[in-house]
């Protein structure tokens, strides 16, 4: 099992250096002149000159990119040019409402996905299986923020039942804090458990119809022990991977989310530096974004191999 | 067993429906305590039975005191430095922070801030300024005529008034021009009279806000780093940038002896804590304001003035008149071109649909005034000198033809939009149909307002953007030139008065006094003005801002916006 | 965006895939008439292509110009769908707005699936070069789509080619890991063990013995890859990387509403309603299509699809 574990943390060392390569890459060909904007107005020739010198701007690109990875593995992740802030400074207090958010929607789309799932697969070929499977296509097939859009005008500004900004810190009251996450976790959850759901049902059903579930049916196990105990178990890693999956499609998801509900995090933190073409930012987020999806996906490995010991071989 | 169907569907939605009204019910609970724990403490005070005069009074002033002002910031903050930036979202940091020598009373005339009192020497040419003692910074450092005049000398080059009067009636060297005379006075001296001391003290654009050391010793172009220290009745608490900054009273104010009066005379900080928070979409910061997230909203799509005007627990306060601009940038082509610079200027101007803009600047008929005077509209400054065929002429056609004959057909005119802001962004919407309509092409480039108050600084990122001010405290020859809307050199579109007509016109103004004299030099202003098409005046606008019904003390006047001497009821 | 690590695994494929296809177009008419929900998605399509092209010309109004004496009309006789915040035909806007998204989808799709199958399908007879564009592919799938679009377009600048190229630029990645992997395991198969072992050139076993046999995954995969795109492409014009605000486009049009869903409801909600509706009918087509291919596919592609 370790030795699984530290295999697959060496194969995703290229990816993370990959990863970087891009990143760096993209912004280092970008256009604008990062002196000029540091130095703003009134800037002559020469404090440019100096700007660029003092930065190292005027060295080769493999020197700068290794001297940026080497920032990167020491945790500077440089200086906004907005602001002109540490980055790492400016991303510490927007880390809570996302990752709380994250945490939710992850826990609250698995628990609605697989129940679903479970359902429709049990209930294969039934209305209600149908009518889960309908939803579960209007779930993908619904824009979040349009969604969110909808939820905002029912529940916020008509029926004012949740604050339409906003979001409270979890240090001024647990409940508060989740009142006000409600709507947003509700819409990604929402699209999130869309894909679980669906893609539980068929991992069930395609274990279902395994010979060894035929044998235990044989033996007179009840229907639902068989559900639980032999057939769940399996269909996990199929389900595990979608969970892993909508991990990244929730980054996505928090982007917009956060600027609709007007949420401090890291979502619209890039959306506000996009607009102001603060690279440094933008170069930075994309590359924790990464990392932490690299992550989990190591996570999911593992997990496949904790569920599947077969995998480990 | 296979057969079930609908009603599990149904407990699905309908355990759901249940799970959030049971979430919603619980939490209104919750607010509730919060507004009780906030406030509550606070009304104990006033109970004391047994009280002297002062205890009284001191129980009126506790008895205000609580509680935590919310405001929606406009703009995001980029920048704590007001000598750097005229940025809104700056300026609050200022009104709460950082405190000048003079400020403008309600009446929009001067009152005494940090000065105390000044002498005339009787040649009119040696102005002695006398600032209050035992005042002090939030840091704990004394405030002396040393951080004056270490403010002023950084404020030297961009403060518009302070510049002419140094220019103009002052010696050639700072430090002839102001002098240290002891650590509580210092001096201005003149070569020639003038009556514009107090204005080149006073707020203008780049208010000299009296800074300390780590400040002031920067050059005027470069942003301070850092968090604002000044001698406020708040003092800066904390800042999460893109989303809020906050203020809490600052324990050793020392405030003004004089009565309280808009922006100047004394303070008193009443609530606990001010927060500025920024909601970037318009319609989130008036369903703020209508959940009770926010207290203070300062701007807002004036299509939702019915909605609030419904609403009990919010107040609506008149913003004085607004006055849309549009300014061109002087530094590259087209509009800085030697010999065609002028007319294409003048081919935008002669082209414009004011009304239009307006319009999507401020949404009804009710709420526009197309007037194309450079003083104020409706005072006895107004003019309609040099509009003729130039202010709301729609004269497309002509327009077309003077660009075909400069040879700038299809020239690529880049609009900044800040899309946050509604009268800009919706001018800019306009302006790109009109520029098309003359031959131009345009590239609308979407921002934000905190990064067009960047860009703008930037010399070849624009050729033309839109902006307003409000007009309270510009009434008058004076009051205009604060805010450089009469310009020699204004910062950020580098126009230069090139044959001196605004400058000779405005010294004469600065010695006359004769009012007929004063009106006709105006005139004389204004007809150059739009002779030059120095920028666009699209003309006025009317909007208000809305509070929570329970703040005391808001008012449309300078100060009236301002976090100092209101409360909570 | 798939990061699922073995998805290549999920593709042991049988091969009488071409010889299904083949009768797949003929009967589509039949399979439509059979499956009104088919049917009916299919005529939304077809609807969206014919606005997406004759769009403009229908408009009544000039769509891109504002209006500011008639804004904010709610839906009336003349505006059915109102009228937005400057003024402008929010019907007009939205039809035109078709085309858009319909651009966007198609040139995401024709581009990514073209460069995609092509490179997974040189690579994967080259180790080298396999190992090296693999780096790379893992490399961009690593990154959240609409962040990556956001990051590229903020560095290029946004227009309607630009968005195209950064939707494409991880739809192709995509695109190369799942056709390289059907490939692979492809490869071992005895019929083209035999081919090889008879001579046959390696471009010749591509094209005749293994392209056929990925042209089902291919097409499959094509409809999810259009669905994402066209919510990709709103995405991005909702947040503003997309073309400027007043070009059409359903998501700049949501946009512009939501800072009015307090007094201007229709503007965000007629766009939004058709943009769900394409997305679900390009989404029903293509589980129709994998069905009909192969029934065991069922709740499979849809994983690896939607996340691209």
């Amino acid at each position: 099992m370790w030795r699984y574990i530290a295999q697959r943390i060496l194969v995703s060392i290229p990816v993370i250096i990959m990863v970087g390569m891009i990143t760096f890459t993209l912004v280092y060909i970008g256009p604008g002149d990062p002196a000029a904007i540091i130095a703003g107005d009134e800037a002559t020739p020469e404090i440019l000159e100096q700007i660029r010198a003092d930065l190292g701007f005027d060295r080769p690109f493999p020197v700068q990119m290794g001297d940026w990875f080497w920032k990167l593995l020491h945790g500077d992740l440089g200086t906004s040019y907005f602001s002109r802030r540490e980055i790492t400074e400016l991303i510490t207090p927007r880390l809570q409402p996302t990752l709380s958010l994250g945490f939710q929607v992850v826990v609250l789309s698995t628990i609605i996905g697989i129940t679903t799932g479970m359902l429709a697969a049990w209930k294969a070929g039934s209305r209600l299986d149908r009518n889960l499977m309908v939803l579960a296509v209007l779930g993908f097939a619904t824009p979040g923020f349009w969604l969110a859009f909808l939820t905002i005008w029912i529940f916020a500004v008509n029926l004012g039942w949740f604050p339409v900004i906003g979001y409270s810190p979890i240090q001024d009251g647990l409940f508060a804090h989740i009142h006000s996450l409600f709507l947003p976790v509700m819409v990604n959850s929402i699209l999130a458990s869309a894909f679980i759901s669906r893609i539980t049902r068929s991992a069930m059903l395609e274990v279902l119809r395994e010979d060894y579930i035929r044998t235990a049916r044989a033996k007179g196990a009840s229907e639902l022990s068989v559900f639980l105990r032999h057939a769940f178990r399996p269909s996990a890693i199929p389900v595990a991977t979608v969970i892993g999956a909508s991990i990244a499609g929730l980054a996505t998801g928090f982007v917009l989310t956060e600027t609709i509900f007007a949420i401090p995090g890291l979502g619209r933190m890039l959306v506000d530096a996009i607009v102001r073409r603060d690279y440094p930012i933008i170069q930075a987020l994309l590359m924790v974004v990464a990392i932490v999806l690299i992550g989990v996906n190591l996570i999911v490995d593992i997990l496949y191999a904790y569920i599947d010991p077969r995998i480990r071989y | 067993m296979w057969r079930v169907r609908y009603p599990w569907l149904m407990l699905l939605l309908v355990s759901a429906a249940a799970l959030a009204i049971v979430a919603c019910g619980e939490t209104e609970t919750v607010i509730q305590t919060v507004i009780v724990t906030e406030k509550g403490d606070t009304i104990t005070v006033v109970a004391t039975p047994t009280a002297t005069l002062e205890d009284r009074a001191m129980a009126a002033v506790n008895a205000k005191k609580g509680g935590h002002l919310r405001v929606s910031s406009v703009g995001s903050v980029q920048s704590f430095d007001p000598l750097w930036t005229t940025a809104s979202s700056t300026a609050n940091v200022a009104s709460l922070i950082l405190e000048g020598l003079f400020a403008y009373k309600e009446d929009n005339t001067l009152g005494n801030m940090l000065a105390e009192s000044w002498d005339v020497s009787s040649d009119g040419l040696k102005w002695t300024f006398k600032i209050r003692s035992g005042v002090e910074f939030h840091d704990g450092t004394p405030l002396t005529t040393d951080e004056v005049i270490g403010t002023l000398r950084r404020q030297s080059e961009r403060a518009p008034v302070f510049k002419l009067v140094w220019e103009s009636f002052g010696p050639a060297s700072f430090d002839d021009f102001i002098k240290k005379e002891s650590d509580v006075t210092f001096s201005v001296n003149l070569t020639s009279q003038t009556g514009l001391v107090l204005d080149a003290l006073g707020p203008q654009n780049f208010t000299p806000l009296i800074v300390t050391e780590s400040w002031y010793s920067l050059p005027a172009t470069e942003s301070a780093p850092g968090t604002p220290i000044g001698t406020g009745p708040y003092r800066f608490e904390s800042w999460t940038p893109g989303d809020r900054w906050t203020a809490i009273p600052y324990e050793n104010y020392s405030s003004s002896s004089d009565a309280t009066d808009g922006e100047a005379g004394a303070h008193t900080a009443f609530f606990d804590r001010v927060s500025y928070i920024e909601i970037p979409d318009q319609a989130t910061r008036v369903a703020a304001l209508q959940t009770d997230a926010v207290d203070v909203v300062q701007e807002f799509s004036q299509d939702l003035l019915p909605r609030l005007k419904e609403d009990p627990n919010v107040q609506l306060i008149a913003n004085p008149p607004n006055r849309l601009l549009g300014h061109f940038n002087y530094q590259i082509p087209p509009f800085n071109d030697p010999t065609w610079g002028r007319q294409l200027r003048q081919a935008v101007v002669m082209a414009y649909d004011n009304e239009k803009a307006l319009l999507a600047a401020a949404g009804t008929p009710d709420r526009i005034n197309l007037c194309g005077s450079l003083m104020k509209c409706g005072t006895a400054w107004e003019s309609s000198a040099g509009m003729e065929g130039r202010y709301y002429a729609q004269r497309v056609e002509d327009a077309r033809k003077i660009v075909k004959d400069a040879g700038y057909e299809g020239y690529t005119i880049r609009v900044m939009d800040p899309a946050d802001r509604q009268p800009a962004h919706g001018a800019a919407q306009v302006t790109r149909e009109v520029l098309e309509d003359i031959g131009f092409k345009v590239d609308l480039r979407v921002m934000d307002w905190a990064t067009m108050v960047q860009d703008r600084a930037t010399p070849d990122r624009w050729e033309f953007f839109h902006t307003w001010s409000g007009d309270s405290v510009r009434t008058g020859p004076i009051g205009h030139m604060r805010f450089g809307e009469i310009q020699f050199d204004a910062w950020f579109n580098h126009y230069s008065d090139t044959d001196g007509t605004q400058r000779r016109i405005f010294e004469e103004l600065a010695s006359e006094t004769d009012q007929t004299k004063i009106k006709a030099l105006m005139d004389e202003m204004q007809a150059y003005f739009y002779e030059d098409a120095i920028f666009l005046q699209v003309g006025e606008f009317y909007d208000n801002w809305a509070a929570n019904k329970n703040i005391n003390g808001l008012h449309g006047n300078p100060g009236g916006q301002k976090p100092y001497d209101k409360f909570f009821e | 965006m798939a990061v699922i690590s073995d998805s290549s695994n999920e593709w042991e494929l049988a091969p009488p895939f071409s010889t299904r296809l083949k009768g797949m177009f003929g009967s589509t008419y039949r399979a439509a008439k059979r499956d009104l929900v088919l049917a009916a998605a299919i005529s939304v399509l077809l609807v969206g292509l014919f606005l997406a092209v004759f769009a403009p010309t229908l408009a009544r109004t000039d769509y891109e110009r504002t209006d500011p004496v008639n804004r904010m009309l709610a839906p009336n006789s003349h505006n059915w769908f109102g009228t937005d915040n400057w003024g402008r035909d929010v019907f007009d806007r939205t039809i035109v707005g078709t085309r858009m998204s319909f651009l966007v989808g198609f040139s995401v799709t024709l581009i990514s699936t073209v460069l995609g199958v092509g490179i997974a399908l040189v690579i994967s007879y080259f180790r080298i070069l396999d190992a090296v564009m693999m780096r790379f592919v893992d490399g961009f799938l690593a990154f959240p789509t609409i962040l990556l679009a956001l990051a590229l377009i903020s560095l290029i600048g946004p227009s309607v080619g630009n968005v195209i190229i950064a939707l494409s630029v991880t739809a192709t990645a995509g695109k190369i890991r799942l056709v390289r992997g059907a490939v692979l395991s492809l490869r071992e198969s005895t019929y083209v063990e035999a081919a090889k072992a008879v001579g046959v050139p390696i471009p010749r076993i591509l094209l005749l013995h293994i392209l056929p046999n990925i042209v089902g995954i291919i097409i499959v995969q094509a409809t999810f890859t259009l669905a994402s795109a066209i919510l990709a492409e709103a995405s991005l014009s909702f947040l503003g990387a997309g073309v400027p605000e007043y070009v059409p486009s359903w998501g700049n049009i949501i946009a512009t509403g939501q800072g009015y869903i307090q007094v201007g409801f229709h503007i965000s909600f007629f766009p939004g309603l058709f943009l769900t509706t394409t997305v679900l009918a390009v989404v029903l087509i293509g589980d129709s299509v994998r069905d009909h291919l192969d029934p065991r596919l069922r709740g499979r592609l849809k994983t690896t699809a939607a996340q691209q």
